[in-house]
């Protein structure tokens, strides 16, 4: 079966987690990192790996606890990130450039006068300008290492101890175990 | 959605909120097997909400429960009204019995029913999808 093939998104940056909802509390939170191989089981020996697949995207569990009005905050919102933006979203409490989307129905569960909102987010893709855009808007301004400095090292071709072309065949069919 | 027979608050009472739980079905499609990568579509926008329940009834209340399940709702063929909490607001939503309901004895004058809701997302509040 050949891979979805990743299409550019329309509207970009994605929507953030928005500033007026809590960030999800510890309990409740776990990350998943999917194998991108499949394990066979073999009669003798170690278990073989064969890759499936491209990337292995972790996934976030996470619970939060909203009051009324954050609740309502919050379907008001990820019913805009749906109709608007495919689901896409982007966390600060997940960070690394990471656009996720929510992955299972999300779940209620009473708590005292509000509620507790459970639900999983998978990373759908890398979208590097999200995570720069919240670093200028904290700390002003990126530093960004000059690649150009004298200090970095560039292979000469042309120098005698790096070329490794040439090496006779003679001196190889010697060396062989 | 005003002759639809409506949850008897009288007789079965209030969903108290230690037995609820609810149940946002997707409303995008997600990739979620290998092989990746990932991806999120929207879909069906207009998908149900689903609500678990447990509620604890006297002998009346019960067969109240069953007349109401058989005759009102046609062995749950037809849907009801019930106020839903729902953010800050608490609006009359649209619903209908999803499977089977059971009922357990708790002791000598009480049962507990336990059964799953499902609410049409159109009658929740425009924050939430609604209309």
């Amino acid at each position: 079966m050949p891979e979805p093939k990743a299409s550019p998104r329309a509207l970009s940056p994605p929507p953030l987690w928005p500033d007026t909802l809590p960030a999800p509390q510890a309990p409740g939170f776990s990350v998943t990192g999917p194998p991108r191989v499949e394990v066979a089981d073999v009669l003798f020996g170690v278990t073989r790996l064969a890759v499936k697949a491209r990337v292995a995207p972790m996934s976030w569990s996470f619970s939060v606890i909203l009051t009324r009005e954050e609740f309502q905050i919050f379907e008001g919102w990820y019913r805009d990130v749906i109709e608007n933006y495919d689901g896409e979203f982007y966390a600060p409490w997940i960070g690394g450039d990471r656009v996720v989307a929510l992955s299972t129905n999300y779940h209620l569960t009473p708590v005292g006068r509000g509620y507790a909102l459970s639900a999983t987010a998978i990373r759908t893709r890398i979208d590097h300008t999200v995570c720069d855009a919240l670093i200028n808007l904290w700390f002003e301004n990126i530093y960004r290492a000059d690649l150009a400095a004298v200090d970095i090292y560039q292979a000469n071709l042309t120098s005698a101890d790096e070329y490794i072309g040439d090496w006779d065949l003679e001196l190889i069919a010697d060396h062989e175990c | 959605m005003a002759t639809l027979p409506a949850w008897n608050t009288r007789l079965f009472g209030c969903l108290t909120r230690d037995s609820v739980g609810i149940d946002s079905l997707m409303r995008t499609t997600v990739s979620g097997s290998l092989p990746s990568p990932f991806s999120s579509r929207k879909a069906d926008t207009s998908a149900p909400v689903q609500l678990s329940f447990a509620i604890d009834v006297d002998d009346a209340g019960f067969k109240a429960w069953q007349q109401w399940v058989t005759y009102d709702l046609a062995d749950g063929a037809l849907s009801f009204t019930i106020y839903l909490p729902w953010g800050t607001v608490q609006p009359r939503v649209r619903a209908r019995l999803l499977g089977d309901w059971q009922a357990v004895r708790v002791d000598s004058f009480r049962w507990q029913i336990g059964g799953m809701i499902e609410i049409e997302r159109w009658t929740l509040p425009r924050f939430s999808g609604g209309v």
